[in-house]
C-alpha cells in the first residue's frame, strides 16, 4: 500500500522517492513498466512543469501524487502544509471534461468546498469570487453544455482552487483548446496561481506552454518513464504567456529542452 | 412552442387519425373485410359510449392499472437492487451471467401458467407477471448506467475528498439518472404487457381489460373488442406522459432530453 509520511521532508511540500508503477495487461498477462524510479522535489511556491513523449507515464504520475493509484515501489512525502484535515490538499484540473454536467457553473465550482464541508453561504460567497476572477460572473447560471471549451476549462480551473489546495495538479489542462485560446487562458492561469502564490504541478506536451508558465521544467524519458533531466527558467515574474515567448532566451530554453525530449521520442521510435 | 407550430405538430397527429378512420369505414362500408371482424369506427365510439358509463368498465381498467404498477414497482426496486448488486460484486455478475441471459431470452408468457399455479388466478399473478419484464429492463440499465459512470468525474470528486458515499450521491446517482428515466420508460410497456397477457390466460370473470377483450373477442363482439383495446391505449397513454413529466423533471440538465 501507499506510504505518506507527512512532515520530515524539510522546506518541500512533496518528495517523490523512487516511486515506480507497473501495470499488468488484462489479455496478455504481461506487466508494463509505467514510471522507473522517479525522484522529484517541489517546493512551495513553485511553478514546475513535466514534458517528455506521449506515453511515457506524466499522467500516471499526477494519479499517484494525487493518490487517486498507489504506487508500485517507493513513495510520496508531503509537507505539513499539504497534509488537511481530509487528506491530501490537492487541486487537479484534468485534461478531460471533468464537470458535473446536471449542475450550473457555481454549482461546480461549489462542488470541493461542499465536500470539505464549508457552509452553505460561506461556499456561494467563495465560488461567485472565483468565478468573477476568469469574467463568467454573466454565466453563474449556465449548464456546462450551454459554455464554450475554453469557459468550460475556466471554470475546471477555478473549481480546483476554490477550495484553496496547497497544490495545484494540472494534466494537459489546455490540450482541447484551439492555439489562441490556450494561449489566453495560460495568462489567466498565471493571474490566478500569482494571486496567492500557489505550487502547481503541470503536465504538458506543449513545451512553449511550460517554459512560459514555470520556473522549472522537468523532462521525462520515453516509457519506463524517470526523470532525465531538470532545467531552472529563469524570465521575469510576473509575466503574460505572451511576454515570455518574446524574450530571447525563451527560445534557447526551448531549443535546449527540445533536442532532449527529441532524443526520447527517436529512442522510443527504435523500440 | 409558437401557436402556430401547435396547431402544425397537432392537426398533423389529428389528420391521419381522422384519415385512418375514414379508410377503416370504407374498407367496411365497399365489403373488402367483414364488419364482425373489423367493426366499424362509428359502432366502436357508440360501445365506448354505452360501456364507459358502466361501473364495471372502470373497475376493470382499474384492475389492470393497478396490477400494471403493482408489477412494475416492485420489478423497478428489485431490478435496480439486483443490477447495483451485480455491478458492485463483479464474481457474483459473472455467476449469474449465463442465467440472466437465458431468462432474459425467454419469453415471460411461458411462466404465465406456471406464475398462476402458484400466485392464483387473481391479481397476484399478474402483478408478478408484469414485473418480469420490468426486473430485466431495470436490472440492464443499471448495469450499463453503473458502467458508464464517467471516471474522470468521479476521479475529480475523489480529489476534492469525496467519499465512497459522497461519491455515490453527487455523482453516480445523478450520472445513472438519465438511464433510469429511459427505464421507465421501457419498462411501464413491458409492465402492461405482462398484466394485460396475464388477464389473457387466466383471470376472474370481469376481471381486468385482458380478460375483457379476450373475452368480447371470444363472442365476436369486435365493436366490444376495440372499445376495451382504445380503454387500454388512453391508459398508456396518459401514463406515457406522466413519465415524460417525471423525465424532465429528474433529467432536466440533459440537453438530450428536450
Amino acid at each position: 500500500m501507499e506510504k505518506i509520511i507527512s512532515a520530515a521532508t524539510g522546506k518541500n511540500l512533496l518528495t517523490v522517492e523512487d516511486v515506480s508503477k507497473s501495470f499488468v495487461d488484462d489479455r496478455t498477462g504481461t506487466s508494463i513498466d509505467v514510471l522507473a524510479k522517479v525522484s522529484l522535489d517541489l517546493e512551495p511556491g513553485r511553478f514546475v512543469s513535466i514534458v517528455g513523449p506521449s506515453g511515457c507515464g506524466k499522467s500516471t504520475l499526477l494519479n499517484i501524487i494525487a493518490g487517486l493509484i498507489p504506487p508500485t515501489t517507493g513513495q510520496i512525502r508531503f509537507g505539513e502544509e499539504m497534509m488537511g484535515a481530509q487528506g491530501r490538499s490537492i487541486g487537479y484540473a484534468f485534461q478531460r471534461d471533468s464537470l458535473l454536467p446536471w449542475r450550473d457553473v457555481e454549482g461546480n465550482v461549489e462542488l470541493g468546498l461542499e465536500l470539505k464541508g464549508v457552509p452553505k453561504e460561506k461556499r456561494a460567497t467563495l465560488a461567485s469570487n472565483y468565478i468573477d476572477m476568469v469574467g463568467l460572473s454573466m454565466f453563474r447560471r449556465y449548464m456546462p453544455h450551454q459554455l464554450s471549451g475554453g469557459m468550460r476549462k475556466r471554470v475546471e480551473l477555478v473549481r480546483a482552487l476554490a477550495y484553496d489546495p496547497a497544490l495545484l495538479l494540472l494534466d494537459e489542462p489546455f490540450g482541447a483548446l484551439d492555439a489562441q485560446t490556450r494561449i489566453l487562458l495560460q495568462d489567466e492561469l498565471m493571474k490566478l496561481v500569482a494571486k496567492k502564490t500557489q505550487t502547481v504541478l503541470l503536465v504538458t506536451h506543449d513545451l512553449d506552454e511550460a517554459i512560459a508558465l514555470s520556473d522549472r521544467v522537468v523532462v521525462m524519458s520515453a516509457r519506463p518513464g524517470r526523470i532525465k533531466s531538470s532545467h531552472v527558467v529563469d524570465l521575469p515574474r510576473p509575466r503574460t504567456s505572451s511576454d515570455a515567448r518574446s524574450s530571447s532566451k525563451f527560445y534557447e530554453y526551448v531549443q535546449a529542452i527540445w533536442s532532449e525530449i527529441r532524443d526520447e521520442i527517436k529512442l522510443q521510435g527504435e523500440r | 412552442m409558437k401557436p402556430l407550430e401547435i396547431v402544425k405538430r397537432v392537426g398533423g397527429s389529428v389528420a391521419i387519425a381522422l384519415l385512418f378512420l375514414y379508410g377503416w369505414t370504407l374498407v367496411v362500408q365497399f365489403r373488402l373485410i367483414d364488419v364482425i371482424f373489423v367493426s366499424t369506427p362509428v359502432k366502436i365510439i357508440n360501445d365506448l359510449l354505452t360501456i364507459l358509463p358502466q361501473h364495471i368498465t372502470w373497475e376493470m381498467a382499474w384492475d389492470t392499472y393497478s396490477e400494471m404498477l403493482g408489477g412494475f414497482a416492485i420489478g423497478a426496486a428489485a431490478g435496480i437492487g439486483a443490477g447495483m448488486a451485480l455491478h458492485y460484486v463483479r464474481t457474483l455478475y459473472q455467476w449469474l451471467q449465463p442465467y440472466i441471459l437465458i431468462f432474459y431470452s425467454i419469453p415471460a408468457i411461458v411462466f404465465a401458467p406456471l406464475f398462476i399455479l402458484f400466485f392464483g388466478i387473481g391479481a397476484d399473478s399478474k402483478i408478478v407477471l408484469a414485473s418480469w419484464g420490468v426486473f430485466f429492463v431495470f436490472l440492464i440499465n443499471t448495469m450499463q448506467a453503473l458502467q458508464n459512470v464517467d471516471r474522470t468525474i468521479v476521479n475529480a470528486a475523489v480529489v476534492m475528498g469525496a467519499k465512497r458515499l459522497d461519491v455515490f450521491r453527487k455523482v453516480t446517482l445523478p450520472y445513472i439518472m438519465p438511464w433510469m428515466t429511459a427505464a421507465m420508460k421501457l419498462g411501464m410497456g413491458f409492465a402492461f404487457i405482462g398484466a394485460v397477457v396475464g388477464e389473457f390466460i387466466g383471470a376472474p370473470t370481469w376481471g381486468g381489460l385482458g380478460w375483457y377483450i379476450n373475452y368480447e373477442s371470444g363472442l365476436f363482439n369486435s365493436g366490444l373488442m376495440f372499445a376495451g383495446i382504445a380503454i387500454l391505449a388512453a391508459l398508456i397513454m396518459v401514463t406515457t406522459y406522466i413519465l415524460i413529466y417525471i423525465e424532465r423533471l429528474l433529467v432536466r440538465w440533459d440537453p438530450s432530453k428536450r
